[in-house]
C-alpha cells in the first residue's frame, strides 16, 4: 500500500518522505560523514562557545571522538575486505561488487510515474533484491543493512533511491545453501536414512529379505546399511553438485552490513576525511576549553 | 593604587583561589579526556585487527574446505583411469603422491609444503589430463567426464578463494606493520600470515609449440 503522496504524486511531500528515511536507513555516522554537516556542526559548536560556559564544549569535544571512531571503523572495514567473486563464492565477511537487479519475476518496483527502482527509502525499504558479478547472482536482504546512495543518473536528480542496472557494493556476511559449501555429518545423516527406511519395513522386506523369510537377518541387515550409505554418499554428491543460494543479509557483531552504489573507494575516502576532521574537532575543542580564548 | 580595604581583600584572594581551583578541575578533565580518548582509539585498533586475523583465518578456512573435497575426488579420478589407462601406471600414482603430500601438508597446516604439494599437484593433473586423450574410451566414459569437470571446477574456486585468502592476509600483514597499529600488533603478538604462492613453472607463460614438438 503506497502512502498517499505517493499515489497523487506530490513530489515536495516524496522528498520530504525521503528525507527521514534516508537519515534512518544511512544511520548517524553516515550523516556526520556528509561535508554539509561539517558546517552545521562548526554552527552548533560555535553557538555553545558563544552562549555557553567553555567547559561545555567538552560535550561536542565527545561527540565528535565518536564520529570520528566511528568514521574511521568504517573506512578500514571497506579498505581491508577484499572484494569476493561470487563464482567461488567464499563465506564469511565478504565485499561484493557487481550490478543491481530486480529478483526474477518481478519486472516493476518504486512509484508510479517514477522510474522502475529496486530500493526506494520510504516506499521499498525491505524487499530484497539481486546482485549480479557476473560470475554468479546473491539475494540481498536489506532490512538491518545501512544504505547509502547518491543522486541517480535519471532527470530525477532529487530521488534517492537505487535503479536495477546500477553498480552496487555491498559489505556483509555471505553464506550459500548448498553447492560445494555444504558441510555434512555422514554418520548423522546415515542414521537419518536408516530411520526412515526402517520407518517402511514392507518396503524394506521387499527390497532386502533375500532369503523371504519375513524378518531381516543380520546378513541383510548389513546389505541394507552398505545401500543407505551408498546413497548418503549419493545424495551428497549430488548436492555438492547442485549450484548453491547465495545470501547475503547481515554482519557478525563488530562488522557493518553495507550496501551502497557509490563507489567504494569514494566512500572510504569520504570515511577517512570526516574521521580526520572529527578528530581535528576534538583536539581543537579541548585546547579551546583549556587555553579558554 | 589604593590599598584595598582589609574584608574586599581578603574577598580577591578567595576569588583568585577559586579561579585556579576551577583551571585546575578543567586541566584535569581535558587530561582524563585525552587519556580516554587514546584508550578508545587503541581498543578500535585491537578490535579491527582482531576482526581482520578473524577474517583470514575464515577465508584460509573457506580455500581449505575446496582443498579437501578435491582430495575426495581424486581416488575416484583415477580409479576411473585406472579402468582404460593400463600402461599409465606412473602419471597415475605421481597423481596420488601428490594428493597425499597435500593432504598432509593440509593436515600439519605447512604452507610452504602445501605450495610445492599444490604445484606438484596441478602439474599431474594437467599430464593427466592430457594423456586422457590418448584413450577414447576413457574420454567418453560418463564417469571422467564427470570427474573431469568436477575436478576442473573445484581448481577454479580454489584459485579464486586463495585470492581472496591471499589478499586477506596481504590486508593483514601490512596493518600489523604499519604505525600505529604496530603498536598494538606487537604488545598483543598479533601474527603474519603466510600467503598461498603460485610457483614460477605455475605463473610461467604456458609454451604451446613446445608441448606439440616434443
Amino acid at each position: 500500500m503506497l502512502p498517499q503522496a505517493a499515489s497523487n504524486f506530490d513530489w515536495f511531500q516524496i522528498a520530504d518522505h525521503q528525507r527521514y528515511a534516508v537519515l534512518r536507513r544511512g544511520g548517524l555516522m553516515n550523516l556526520a560523514a556528509l561535508p554539509s554537516f561539517a558546517l552545521v556542526w562548526g554552527a552548533v559548536c560555535l553557538l555553545v562557545y558563544t552562549k555557553l560556559e567553555h567547559a561545555w564544549l567538552l560535550l561536542p569535544a565527545t561527540i565528535s571522538l565518536w564520529f570520528a571512531l566511528g568514521l574511521f571503523r568504517r573506512y578500514r572495514l571497506i579498505v581491508d575486505t577484499p572484494t569476493s567473486s561470487l563464482s567461488s563464492s567464499a563465506q564469511g565477511y565478504v565485499e561484493l561488487a557487481g550490478t543491481v537487479h530486480l529478483p526474477e519475476g518481478e519486472s516493476y518496483r518504486g512509484l508510479p510515474n517514477l522510474p522502475a527502482t529496486v530500493w526506494l527509502p520510504g516506499y521499498v525499504e525491505n524487499e530484497p533484491f539481486v546482485l549480479d558479478d557476473g560470475y554468479g547472482r546473491c539475494l540481498l536482504f536489506p532490512q538491518k543493512a545501512e544504505i547509502i546512495t547518491r543522486p541517480g543518473n535519471t532527470h530525477f536528480s532529487w530521488l534517492h533511491a537505487i535503479y536495477p542496472g546500477q553498480t552496487l557494493y555491498a559489505l556483509g556476511e555471505l553464506r550459500t545453501h548448498g553447492g560445494d559449501n555444504i558441510r555434512v555429518n555422514r554418520s548423522a545423516r546415515l542414521v537419518e536414512v536408516l530411520a526412515e527406511w526402517k520407518a517402511k519395513p514392507q518396503l524394506l522386506l521387499q527390497s532386502f529379505d533375500a532369503n523371504s523369510n519375513g524378518q531381516i537377518d543380520p546378513e541383510e541387515w548389513q546389505s541394507v546399511r552398505t545401500a543407505a550409505e551408498r546413497w548418503v554418499e549419493e545424495d551428497i554428491h549430488e548436492q555438492k553438485l547442485a549450484p548453491g543460494m547465495h545470501i547475503m543479509d547481515g554482519a557478525n557483531a563488530g562488522q557493518l552490513f553495507l550496501i551502497t552504489n557509490i563507489l567504494p573507494e569514494v566512500l572510504a575516502a569520504r570515511y577517512r576525511w570526516a574521521s580526520l576532521l572529527h578528530t581535528l574537532a576534538w583536539l581543537g575543542l579541548m585546547l579551546i576549553v583549556q587555553i579558554g580564548f | 593604587m589604593p590599598a584595598l580595604p582589609p574584608s574586599f581583600a581578603k574577598l580577591d584572594k578567595a576569588r583568585l583561589t577559586i579561579d585556579n581551583n576551577n583551571a585546575m578541575n578543567t586541566g584535569l578533565i581535558i587530561f582524563f579526556s585525552l587519556l580516554g580518548g587514546l584508550l578508545l582509539w587503541g581498543i578500535l585498533l585491537y578490535n579491527q585487527l582482531v576482526v581482520l586475523k578473524n577474517n583470514t583465518q575464515k577465508a584460509w578456512s573457506n580455500t581449505d574446505i575446496l582443498l579437501k573435497q578435491r582430495n575426495e575426488e581424486l581416488p575416484k579420478l583415477v580409479a576411473v583411469c585406472k579402468e582404460h589407462m593400463q600402461y599409465e601406471q606412473e602419471t597415475l600414482q605421481k597423481v596420488m603422491e601428490a594428493r597425499n603430500l597435500v593432504a598432509s601438508a593440509l593436515q600439519s597446516g605447512n604452507m610452504n609444503a602445501l605450495g610445492a604439494a599444490e604445484d606438484q599437484l596441478r602439474i599431474g593433473l594437467g599430464n593427466l589430463f592430457a594423456v586422457a586423450e590418448a584413450y577414447p574410451e576413457l574420454k567418453a566414459s560418463e564417469s571422467f567426464q564427470h570427474l573431469r569437470e568436477r575436478v576442473t571446477g573445484l581448481e577454479d574456486s580454489i584459485a579464486d578463494r586463495r585470492e581472496f585468502y591471499n589478499d586477506f592476509a596481504n590486508n593483514n600483514n601490512t596493518r600489523i606493520e604499519q604505525f600505529p597499529d604496530v603498536i598494538i600488533a606487537k604488545a598483543f603478538s598479533f601474527k603474519h600470515f603466510r600467503l598461498m604462492s603460485f610457483s614460477v613453472e605455475e605463473t610461467r607463460d604456458v609454451d604451446v609449440a613446445a608441448h606439440f614438438s616434443s
